[in-house]
């Protein structure tokens, strides 16, 4: 009884089967989505890698990817339009890279992240870039060297500097979407463009698009970009900077960040809004190219004053801009509601007009630990 | 019946059935006569007159079944100090019958064993046992001696139970020489072994064994209740019995533990269980035993402690995979992509590019190959066994790639699970474990892990509801205990494993201390 | 007569209060409390042992098992239409858990099926289980809590691990009393669903025990609140948890522990299941238990059938869409908890305050009617 009641059951459940299934070889997997308007229409642009096979080695002529792009009037709509021109279901959970398109970008993100918060396919832990000069469509279909994906080559480009050279901060879609939903922060996402060389088109990580309620209002170049770096409210472990050199004007010397950390506390002081940040780190050093002995025990000091400087300068250059552009890109009204939420409430409504005039007391402190595998400078004879 | 009636129309028209009942006569010829009727057509009994060498001679029968006795024996332990012996003291031409029957016991036959015997069908069944019956003219009963002694098996190493470590015998299919083993390793009189007979036509011997105070008393009486209801007409294995005395008959989850190492089952005897032996099988049948003890090599005991117990945790992992890991594969790439890493994705995609089947059918096809790779091996000559392998391993799997019909990573998958199913030390769980696989298969093929979860949870609920002789299936996991988890998923050392495995109504749990009985 | 134990009653109990609160409680007491919200899972504990010691004490003060007692303290009409209500409390309880859980799978991961697959597969395990009685039942409820807590409780240490951002939880304490207790109210409501206790107590071997057990289902619920409230305030905040459908699950669908485990929210909900088979469960058997109590059956379990048919029903008719769904479990589920889990037995409490113990100190096995056999 019991038996044909879970036949029965098993029967019923036989003649619905497959729902939600995707058979491997029927499914294509989307590795980059990049998102663009063009005029009226949006343009949904991804790239498809075709399946490695394990055994064969580069010989065949197929391309490892294909770029794809639909339009429509909304970003379902131009996404469904990309299966017309593709024979496999798209695996969009296997995204791995976002690329907001400029034009977009400055357009209004409303267009978007609608989509991006409802979309469950998606997933929100990937880094999301925006593209400069140029859309996402072009972005994809350039190959990179090594690597055959453009997507991943981009992600891992952009992993690769945060702990060699320390400019960009990675931003994921979701902690975009809190930027975006929550007040007195706002997103700052890197860019990436096209760099065109003799041989060949290479992808480049240029710039961070600063972003204002619905909009990217401008960019910050490398040196705010590092600036904003040094503020982040993570511990940041890898990176380099460059100070001048204590014993030769004009002449650089190489340091290399080992962690840094940022404290920034809001203070309210008589109606003035002050933010106290500061900055411990520790580096090594890394190079000179001049001869001359740096390490003694003044000249390291002289170092460190140096760096402290120059991290301050980065740090000010950032501020600058942003309250130039008048976008919180780092999170000052979040950390004033964390701290005086009573407060918050009053400015929270003309936190536009209140942000730029915050002053801002900076004091870094960099501490030279090590010189690695040499202690003297090199010494030509 | 009737039919027999009517062809013997000698002095004797009982139907033979009711022959058996009636108690021997004092007539040897008589008995003689009964006896003819009772054993016609069997070839190989016995029957020799003689005459008692006593004053005067009485005529007196021995009756055995040839080759079931040792004929050296009976010849000069049985024949020849009744043909010979004058001991017949003072005035022998006096006795009666009787005191002529305990003359010849206690005076005359120097046989280890003997006993009287007053009705057919005792007798009938000690010759077919292999013992030698006497009947002498004038008493109304007879004798039986022990000379049982036939050509059997001799105690070799178990080829289904090998361990590295720890004893080699092990038991064979005679039940006297398995007692023996037994009683050599537990000393103890708090050992019992308690015979009964069960089969109408095979009158099997079949041995209860357990150690008084450690296995609980109600459960042995629930099992010898069980076993007596048996009627049936022959025993051949254990297997036989089961059957009938489980908890839950219909059911594939199998309540029992077979062993044929004698140092194993004193293990499980030292943990109260009771073992059912039956004569003419080797298999020695534990009752009651939970899921969880299929985990169990006998082995445990004889290695490391902790090697041990990482052995089990590793086993544990193998029969998860053996039990998961197809449906799993099918669930994740059918339904749920995002879990594969994406260049893993990649390549898996490749591989199965232009196979027609769906990878669920791909899964069914491949285990069910598997399978019968694994059967058809199992009754191979053992010549042939190697070849079959590599012809179902390599040419099939192979040639089945290369021709496009399944994909590698299936092929692997399958495989990986052939692998971890032969970890486990239990047969019993083996099987288990292939038949529940498929329905694993089938319900990740319908609902993806969902489907699994779902097949898992009406798993437990199946395996949450039996029992084993009232111990649960899943003790001690379920009812949750513990203290006894400890000598499960792990190896206990010795010295802290201080207490049995809790049954319900055992008297005495100590295995060390001061109240350590048995 | 068959026992359940200590270690069984509080798995029961755990999956009762646990596994739905689990999907909800923290959403909800986010959009009360923002980033406070982990301050009311915290005062959960002391609505929660109010509410255990009144349970305590009506099994103290009664010789009879639940819907019998009914009877005992308010007499033949008014209990017998009490325990008739509480049937249809539990059954609702059941098909309510049922549909919240199918909607959230087909939100998640299988839109295309229909969602009476689900309820169907569903009931069929809940049927199985109960027809093999509620001793099955019980080891049941302990294999799936003992697989399914540790991992509940590692995943969401590894989601504030990896987000760990306690500037989400502040401002500390800047919140109205208002929405806290209004927060409160949310969070310790589902601990009503422990008044199956006032059934089981009675087939548990020691009673002084019950009032740990109790303790130990509160105090796990509240740490499980808590982690699940701290990891979804950090990974994702006050703004977009408010604005997601299962915050809980999004936090879980972010999570990505050493490069290559990702996207793990398919195993969660696989475990989670697991749990709401709980929750759907022991409701359902408690409808056919104190059905069978009230009426005196012989035996609950042939209960269960025509019962799998009415929360079927219950469940496919609770709500049209997403949102009238939400607004049931946000407003009338609350209401309808407090009302007959909370304050029928507080007003029980009251009768109770009043009358004299029972006379055996040992309470009494449930009624001879009761259990035909284990």
């Amino acid at each position: 009884m019991k038996r044909a009641f879970l036949l029965l059951f098993l029967l019923l459940l036989g003649f619905n089967p497959g729902c939600g299934i995707t058979e491997l070889d029927k499914a294509s997997i989307p590795l980059g989505l990049g998102v663009d308007v063009d005029g009226e229409q949006i343009v949904v642009s991804t790239e498809l890698a075709s399946p490695i096979s394990p055994e064969e080695t580069e010989s065949t002529s197929d391309p490892a990817f294909y770029v794809i792009s639909g339009r429509g009037p909304s970003v379902v709509e131009a996404a469904r339009q990309i299966t017309l021109q593709i024979p496999r279901n798209p695996l969009w959970s296997h995204t791995n890279t976002m690329i907001i398109g400029e034009k977009l970008a400055r357009q209004d993100m409303a267009l978007f992240m609608d989509f991006l918060s409802r979309n469950r396919h998606v997933r929100k832990n990937i880094p999301v870039f925006v593209s400069s000069q140029s859309t996402p469509e072009e972005i994809l279909s350039v190959k990179p060297p090594i690597e055959p994906h453009p997507s991943i080559a981009i992600k891992n480009i952009l992993n690769l500097q945060e702990k060699q050279v320390g400019i960009y901060v990675p931003i994921d879609l979701k902690e975009m979407e809190f930027r975006f939903l929550s007040p007195g922060i706002e997103p700052l996402v890197p860019q990436v463009s096209i760099l065109e060389s003799n041989t060949g088109k290479r992808l480049c990580l240029e710039g961070a698009a600063v972003f204002r309620g619905r909009k990217m209002v401008g960019s910050f170049n490398e040196m705010e970009s590092r600036g904003y770096r040094w503020m982040s409210p993570r511990r940041i472990q890898g990176g380099l900077f460059l100070v001048p050199s204590p014993l030769h004007s004009g002449k650089l010397i190489s340091l290399e960040l080992s962690r840094s950390l940022a404290q920034i506390t809001p203070k309210l002081q008589e109606g003035a809004i002050i933010m106290r940040i500061e900055i411990k780190a520790e580096g090594n050093f890394y190079e000179q190219n001049e001869a001359g002995e740096l390490f003694t025990r003044e000249r390291f000091q002289a170092i460190e004053e140096l760096a402290n400087q120059e991290i301050k300068r980065q740090i000010l250059l950032s501020i600058d801009k942003a309250q130039e552009l008048n976008s919180d890109v780092f999170g000052w009204g979040q950390m004033i509601k964390q701290n005086y939420p009573q407060q918050w409430g009053e400015m929270e409504g003309n936190w536009e007009e209140l942000f730029p005039t915050v002053d801002k007391q900076i004091k870094v402190d960099f501490s030279l630990r090590r010189s690695y595998l040499a202690d003297k400078s090199f010494n030509f004879q | 019946m009737r039919f027999i009636k009517s062809k013997k129309p000698e002095k004797i028209d009982i139907p033979p059935g009711e022959l058996v009942e009636q108690a021997l006569s004092p007539v040897l010829q008589d008995n003689r006569e009964k006896l003819r009727i009772l054993l016609a057509g069997c070839s190989d009994v016995v029957m020799r007159d003689f005459m008692l060498a006593s004053h005067p001679p009485t005529p007196g029968l021995l009756l055995y079944f040839d080759g079931l006795v040792d004929k050296e024996q009976v010849a000069l332990h049985l024949l020849q100090p009744l043909l010979t012996e004058q001991n017949t003291g003072d005035s022998s031409e006096n006795l009666s019958p009787d005191e002529m029957l305990k003359r010849v016991q206690y005076r005359i036959l120097s046989i280890s064993e003997v006993k009287t015997l007053s009705n057919i069908e005792e007798l009938l069944h000690h010759i077919s046992s292999g013992d030698t019956v006497l009947l002498i003219d004038g008493c109304s009963s007879g004798l039986v001696a022990g000379t049982r002694s036939w050509q059997s098996r001799a105690i070799q190493t178990p080829e289904n139970e090998i361990t590295i470590y720890g004893p080699k015998e092990g038991l064979s299919e005679t039940l006297r020489f398995n007692t023996a083993l037994l009683r050599r390793r537990i000393k103890s009189t708090n050992f019992k072994i308690e015979n009964m007979v069960i089969g109408k036509l095979s009158k099997t011997d079949v041995a209860l064994f357990y150690i008084e105070h450690i296995a609980p008393r109600p459960m042995v009486e629930e099992l010898k209740k069980r076993l007596e209801a048996i009627d049936i007409d022959a025993v051949l294995d254990p297997r036989y019995l089961v059957e009938f005395v489980a908890d839950e008959k219909r059911s594939i989850f199998t309540q029992e533990q077979y062993t044929e190492k004698p140092d194993r089952l004193c293990g499980y005897l030292l943990e109260g269980r009771i073992a059912v032996m039956v004569d003419g099988s080797p298999m020695a049948l534990i009752v009651p035993v939970s899921f969880l003890e299929y985990l169990i090599s006998p082995e445990d005991y004889y290695i490391n402690y902790i090697a041990a117990s990482l052995f089990r945790l590793l086993r544990l992992g193998a029969f998860a995979i053996a039990l998961l890991l197809p449906s799993l594969y099918v669930a994740v790439i059918t339904y749920h992509h995002e879990m594969v890493p994406t260049p893993l994705l990649l390549t898996l995609a490749a591989t199965r590019q232009g196979v027609p089947f769906p990878a669920f059918v791909e899964a069914l096809l491949l285990d069910l190959t598997f399978e019968l790779l694994r059967e058809a091996g199992l009754r191979l000559p053992r010549a042939v066994g190697p070849a079959v392998s590599i012809v179902g391993a390599l040419i099939i799997g192979d040639a089945a790639v290369r021709a496009g019909l399944v994909s590698t990573p299936m092929v692997v998958i399958i495989a990986a699970t052939g692998i971890a199913s032969f970890a486990s030390p239990s047969y019993n769980a083996g099987i288990i474990i292939r038949i529940a696989r498929f329905a694993f298969l089938i319900a990740s093929g319908l609902l993806g892990f969902l489907g699994i979860m779902i097949a898992l949870i009406l798993l437990f609920v199946r395996m949450a509801s039996l029992s084993s002789l009232g111990l649960p299936y899943l003790a001690p996991l379920a009812p949750f205990n513990w203290q006894q988890l400890g000598d499960i998923f792990i190896r206990r050392p010795w010295f802290e494993n201080r207490k049995r495995p809790y049954l319900e109504g055992m008297e005495n749990q100590w295995r060390q201390g001061k109240s350590t009985g048995g | 007569m068959f026992r359940i134990s200590h270690f069984q009653l509080y798995c029961i109990l755990l999956l009762l209060v646990g596994p739905v609160a689990f999907l909800e409680t923290p959403n909800i007491l986010i959009i009360h409390l923002g980033c406070n919200a982990w301050l009311a899972a915290i005062g959960t504990i002391v609505p929660g042992i109010l509410l255990a010691a009144m349970f305590q004490y009506i099994i103290k003060k009664s010789s009879q098992p639940f819907p019998l007692l009914l009877e005992e303290h308010l007499g033949k009409i008014l209990g017998k239409f009490l325990g008739f209500l509480y049937i249809l409390a539990f059954l609702l309880a059941s098909s309510f858990t049922l549909r919240l859980f199918v909607d959230f799978i087909v939100t998640n991961v299988l839109p295309q099926t229909p969602i009476s697959v689900f309820i169907g597969v569903l009931l069929l395990v809940g049927f199985v289980a109960i027809k093999s009685g509620l001793e099955n039942l019980a080891r049941c409820c302990e294999l799936v809590t003992l697989l399914g807590l540790p991992f509940a409780f590692l995943i969401f240490l590894a989601a504030i691990i990896e987000n760990w951002n306690p500037g989400n939880l502040l401002p500390f304490a800047y919140m109205d009393l208002t929405s806290f207790s209004l927060g409160l109210l949310s969070c310790s409501y589902v601990l009503g669903k422990m008044l199956p206790i006032l059934s089981l107590a009675f087939f548990c071997p020691r009673q002084e025990k019950i009032r740990q057990v109790m303790f130990l289902v509160i105090s796990t619920y509240v740490a499980l609140m808590l982690a699940t409230t701290l990891a979804t305030l950090m990974t994702l905040d006050i703004s977009m948890s408010n604005i997601a459908t299962f915050p809980t699950f999004s936090t879980i669908r972010l999570l990505h522990i050493a490069d290559f485990i990702q996207n793990i929210d398919i195993v969660f909900i696989g475990i989670w299941i697991m749990g709401v088979f709980g929750s759907v469960t022991i409701p359902w058997f408690m409808a056919c238990y104190t059905a069978q109590q009230l009426f005196a059956l012989k035996d609950y379990r042939f209960l269960a059938a025509p019962s799998s048919l009415i929360i079927g029903v219950f469940s496919i008719l609770m709500g049209k869409n997403i949102l009238e769904l939400l607004a049931v479990s946000m407003h009338i589920i609350p209401l309808l908890y407090s009302f007959v889990f909370i304050l029928l037995p507080f007003l029980l409490f009251l009768l109770t305050l009043f009358k004299p113990y029972p006379e055996s100190a040992t309470l009494a096995e449930p009624g001879s009617k009761a259990e035909s056999s284990a």
